[in-house]
């Protein structure tokens, strides 16, 4: 947190600011509203009152039945490819990072290297063979194709973060733990998790999110409906010809609700984790 | 640092490279030989199966004749240029928020902030096609009750642009000439929450004595920014210059799922990665698709390059 | 510390949602895993109307009944990533047993993904066992003759269709009612017109808003080609002296190149004049709006009438908390005294096609079942299924159509139709970017026709020079197709299906002789036309 720069003089003129940020901040979450209030009406009631919500003894409430039945199998499955991909994700990174941290091993410097090299490669451009690889793998149509493909896409960032962070934990407390003959599976585990919690957690985050929206692999990968993730599912949804304004925004909202759900037990993690992680990134 | 390690000793601490074997394999498979498997394949007609014919040079001949392409480059151009104005509100309101005395609300405001972000990006953007929409559309409502509509048709008159009539429902993603205007529009008003939190980051630095100086000085808070905030983010909005202009060119998720694989109306809105995937997932020509590939490849690696050296020499 | 507790419980959830999800998607519901044999076939469409999943659903499940150790599964893809769906997975290998064709297929891609079913379509459906249609061959147990599945350039049969398609005028009865105090549906221009003037006073004095039709750029060209044609009819008669009634395109354009007739002839005039009339009865800017815009309209009650197709029946009635009403497209009448001077009568329907064809993919695991299913669905029993929950029209011969869809029955009787302008890709693009000076505020049929002339030669010209081209390469390859099938028609005398395929070939390659004249000549015809243009 910043440090406070209280000079009584100024202190009277705060309220302005307060009101500008409250008006950026209220059309940024404007489209938030419209889909809360859109939600409980149906398209009569939504094209004869577009900005107000309703009264609650007017609200549709059986958009919010049939979006739980439409959404919550595509949330099972993105929970489920986002949480396996996160882990994975960390899990290999970590071991990796602890290696190119740990000592200047021979060859280190030749695949640190050919991993930065990554860092200026754009996704774009490997999507279609990538595609063909999958398909070789026979992966295509699989919710592991989406959790693998989680995994090995943050290896390069997460090991990049995590190098720095390891190289800064003291040296004497590896070397304490070899004293006790700990294995470097001991050490990472004993030392190195313990220490890099938040940055653990920054990254964990950001996986996460990252792996939650994609929609462009599922959407390519993937052919049963019964292993949409989220992505797909919305999209299909748009699809419809015929649209009941109310049910689509419920289940845009059923969509949103896990994230929304655990945001608001960890939100200093999540504040704290995109500041820090922002500026890292 | 890393320490340094005698070749005996790393003989001994041989298991270490089952550590990085993981990540290695993983990153071999789904990234180097992908990339690599791109190159090659990029020099054959190839219709995604089995079968290929080696063309030499010709995939790239017909790049460098595709007229939607380059017309594609010109389009990211106005949308990275548009995309370099759609940082300021960002930055405005970081500098809002830092001014604020209260660390209370500062946090809160924040929390706030990264609301959005955590709302899945497909249901914004969905949310904001919604807006769109010519009939029930938000934003063709406020247009016409807050009377910009009118505006915006004498201006039509006046400019003979042929696009806006007064009682005519406006279809922002539907008429060619208003596509890249909407998707310029889209997101307003342009807040970026890991841009605010990376201003946010950059400007706590700036301690109370700096603006208690300032203030002894009579200085106004627009010299404020400009002299004392504005040089201390310097970096981190050079950063996400940098993130921007990438993310920009390699982007087409927006355009695809607004606009359809053709690039909407007239295709106006085609950018260059939309064409590629369009040419692979729509058109089967997994070749072409491949050289085009190659050209957005070495284009973003050429700009990633230069930055690179631009921000590390402004450090 | 409460910080720790919240992200620990926090988590803690996530925790127990992804066990839980993981438990769902590692255990399946048993159903899916039943048996051990269960031959899984899949079946993916876009049509996703009101009705059409149900109707397959039921056909699936009939099947599955009769069939015990097969399953059916159906795969709806929204229309606008069809394309993009389709070749991701024919190209993956992994795409659905039986797929709907239509958008997004190329001659080279149904050759290269699609198994042929000229065979097929020369045997008799073993479903229509016990029927009027026993013994029959398949392609003579659909109305169109199975044309709707047939590819000219690959003379062969790639499609089975299970239903017929036309296009309608859908009232909004209470409306009508309200407005006109009966619920008479027009019958013919006059009456359609005088009943929109109608709506406007009644909207005008009640200070309801209301419009007479509901229009978009899908609905609204739907109605406007209906009524200009009927303009076109003798003209199109008279330029076509060969014998043939039906509209012929490519000899059309060689007239006009020749300056037989032009933008300005009295029959285009009017049509123009008509549609513009038309126009005025729509939402203002209906060219921009979408299909469901104009749907949306006409369910909320704010219009009287809407023109579109038998597939949004079942989708409107469902939606529309009025009755609706549906009658042939209200077009004016040989008495008609303003339009009715260049009219030869209502138009016939007769040579419509089936519609909603089901190929069968190459990479099928099991081609049989597949091929199996197919002609279930195309067996009359089982199309009558589909008519009755979807509420489309049937495909096969002697199913009778649900009662909903039987005002959608093509109408057999009437004459030939006339004019199309907008035939070919350039030629349909000068249509669209020139219709607002037709349909503008600030639009005329004398602005609209002028534009036109500047641009059709040039387009006709792109169109005919694209049309050569496809057509020599067709011309080419069934030389080739010719040969071989001459070859084993003459080492199997007593296939049928070869047989088929010969004469089918014959046939094909004399339409394409005739079209490569033809084209050539209107191509020269028009290219100097277009030289001799300042």
């Amino acid at each position: 947190m910043s440090a406070p720069h209280a000079v009584s003089g100024r202190k009277s003129r705060d309220w302005p600011k307060h009101i500008l940020i409250w008006i950026v901040l209220g059309l940024e979450l404007l489209p938030f509203y419209m889909m809360l209030q859109i939600s409980l009406k149906n398209n009569r009631m939504f094209y004869e009152n577009t900005w107000l919500p309703a009264l609650p003894q007017d609200w549709v409430l059986s958009n919010y039945v049939e979006a739980f039945k439409l959404i919550l199998p595509f949330v099972a499955n993105s929970v489920v490819v986002s949480v396996s991909a996160t882990i994975g994700a960390l899990l290999f990174a970590l071991l990796g990072a602890y290696f190119f941290a740990r000592y200047r091993m021979p060859g280190g410097n030749v695949l640190w290297a050919a991993f930065l090299l990554l860092m200026l490669l754009p996704g774009v451009a490997n999507i279609v063979t990538l595609f063909a690889l999958l398909q070789n793998l026979n992966l295509l149509n699989t919710l592991w194709a989406l959790i693998i493909l989680g995994i090995s896409g943050g290896q390069v960032f997460c090991i990049y973060v995590l190098r720095n962070f390891i190289e800064d934990i003291p040296r004497d407390l590896f070397e304490a733990a070899e004293m006790d003959g700990a294995s470097h599976w001991a050490q990472l585990r004993n030392v190195v998790i313990p220490m890099s919690g938040p940055i653990i957690g920054t990254l964990a985050i950001l996986m996460f999110l990252g792996s939650w929206n994609d929609f462009l692999m599922p959407l390519i990968v993937l052919r049963d409906p019964e292993l949409f993730t989220i992505g797909v599912g919305l999209i299909y949804l748009d699809g419809e010809y015929v649209k009941q304004w109310g049910r689509t925004m419920a289940a845009f909202f059923v969509a949103s609700l896990p994230l929304i759900i655990i945001f608001l037990f960890t939100m200093k993690l999540f504040v704290r984790g995109l500041s820090s992680g922002a500026l890292k990134g | 640092m890393p320490l340094p390690i005698s070749k005996k000793k790393a003989l001994h601490e041989w298991k270490l490279y089952l550590f990085i074997i993981p990540s290695l394999l993983l990153v071999g498979t789904f990234s180097y030989f992908p990339t690599l498997s791109a190159i090659y394949h990029s020099f054959f007609r190839w219709g995604g199966g089995d079968a290929k014919e080696f063309i030499g040079l010709k995939n790239f001949i017909d790049v460098l004749n595709d007229q939607v392409f380059w017309a594609s480059f010109v389009t990211i151009g106005i949308l990275v240029v548009a995309n370099l104005f759609k940082m300021i509100p960002s930055i405005f309101l970081a500098v809002l928020i830092h001014r604020l005395r209260s660390d209370k609300w500062q946090y809160w405001y924040r929390v706030i902030l990264v609301l959005p972000m955590i709302v899945p990006g497909l249901v914004t953007l969905f949310i904001w096609k919604f807006f769109f929409d010519p009939n029930l559309g938000v934003l063709n409502a406020a247009i016409e009750q807050s009377g910009i509509k009118t505006a915006l048709v004498h201006l039509d008159k006046f400019f003979g642009w042929g696009v806006f009539f007064e009682g005519v429902p406006t279809a922002w993603l539907g008429e060619p000439a208003l596509i890249i205007p909407a998707l310029i529009i889209w997101g307003f008003p342009w807040i970026g929450a890991v841009g605010v939190l990376i201003f946010l980051a950059g400007l706590q630095s700036i301690g109370t004595e700096v603006y208690e100086a300032a203030d002894l000085d009579g200085v106004t808070p627009f010299q404020k920014f400009l002299h004392i905030e504005f040089p201390l983010i310097m970096t981190q909005v050079r950063l996400s210059l940098v993130l921007m202009i990438i993310g920009t060119l390699q982007g087409f998720g927006l355009q695809f799922l607004l606009l359809g694989e053709n690039g909407g109306a007239g295709g106006r809105g085609m950018v260059p990665g939309l064409w590629m995937f369009n040419r692979a997932f729509i058109a089967g020509e997994f070749g072409y698709a491949c050289a085009l590939g190659l050209f957005l490849f070495v284009f973003i690696l050429a700009l990633t390059l230069f930055n690179n050296k631009f921000v590390r020499v402004e450090k | 510390m409460r910080e720790r507790i919240l992200n620990t419980i926090g988590f803690g959830l996530l925790a127990v949602c992804f066990v839980v999800a993981l438990g769902r998607t590692l255990w399946p519901k048993p159903k899916t895993e039943s048996g051990e044999n269960v031959v899984t076939i899949r079946i993916a469409h876009w049509q996703l109307e009101g009705g059409v999943r149900e109707a397959i659903d039921a056909m699936a499940r009939a099947y599955e009944a009769e069939h015990p150790g097969v399953r059916v599964v159906q795969i709806p893809i929204p229309e606008r990533i069809y394309t993009n769906w389709l070749i991701t997975q024919l190209v993956g290998g992994t795409a659905p047993d039986i797929i709907q064709i239509g958008i997004g297929i190329s001659d080279e891609r149904l050759s290269r993904f699609f198994v042929p079913l000229t065979g097929l379509a020369e045997e008799p459906n073993p479903y229509n066992k016990g029927t009027d249609l026993e013994g029959i061959p398949l392609r003579d147990t659909i109305f169109d003759g199975m044309r709707g599945g047939y590819n000219e350039a690959l003379i062969e049969f790639y499609g089975v269709p299970l239903s017929g398609t036309s296009i309608r005028a859908y009232y909004n009865l209470d409306l009508l009612k309200k407005v006109t105090g009966s619920e008479k549906l027009p019958t013919n221009f006059r009456e359609f017109i005088e009943l929109c003037k109608k709506v406007e006073d009644y909207s005008q004095k009640t200070g309801e808003i209301l419009l007479p039709i509901a229009a978009s750029r899908y609905n609204g060209p739907q109605l406007m080609e209906r009524l200009f044609d009927s303009q076109t009819q003798k003209l199109v008669q008279r330029e076509n002296p060969v014998g043939t009634l039906e509209f012929q395109p490519t000899l059309t354009l060689r007239r006009y190149a020749e300056g037989d007739w032009d933008m300005r002839t009295p029959e285009l005039l009017s049509g123009f004049e008509l549609m513009r009339a038309v126009a005025n009865y729509m939402q203002p800017g209906f060219m921009q709006l979408q299909r469901d815009d104009a749907t949306f309209y006409f369910v909320q009650g704010r219009t009287l009438m809407i023109t579109s197709g038998s597939w949004d029946s079942t989708s409107i009635r469902s939606q529309a908390p009025f009755r609706v009403g549906i009658a042939p497209i209200p077009a004016p009448t040989r008495d008609d005294p303003e339009y009715g001077e260049f009219i030869l009568g209502p138009l016939s329907e007769a040579g419509s096609l089936a519609a909603v064809s089901f190929g069968l993919t190459r990479g099928s695991p099991h081609p049989k079942v597949a091929k199996d299913f197919l002609l279930f669905m195309a067996s009359q029993r089982i199309n009558k299924i589909w008519t009755d929950v979807s509420g489309w029209l049937p495909s096969v011969v002697g199913v009778e159509p649900h009662p909903s869809a039987l005002p959608f029955k093509p109408i057999m009787e009437g004459y030939p139709s006339g004019l199309n302008l907008a035939p070919t890709p350039d030629l349909k693009r000068i249509w669209a970017t020139n219709a607002h000076l037709l349909f503008g505020p600030e639009g005329s049929a004398e602005r609209f026709a002028a534009a036109m002339e500047r641009d059709f030669l040039r387009a006709s010209t792109s169109d005919l020079r694209r049309q050569l081209t496809s057509i020599e390469l067709n011309g080419k390859r069934s030389d080739t197709v010719l040969a071989a099938l001459a070859v084993q028609a003459g080492d199997h005398p007593d296939d049928r299906a070869t047989a088929l395929k010969l004469d089918l070939a014959i046939q094909a390659a004399a339409t394409n002789d005739r079209n490569l004249q033809s084209t050539r000549a209107a191509l020269k015809a028009s290219e100097q036309a277009l030289n001799s243009q300042p």
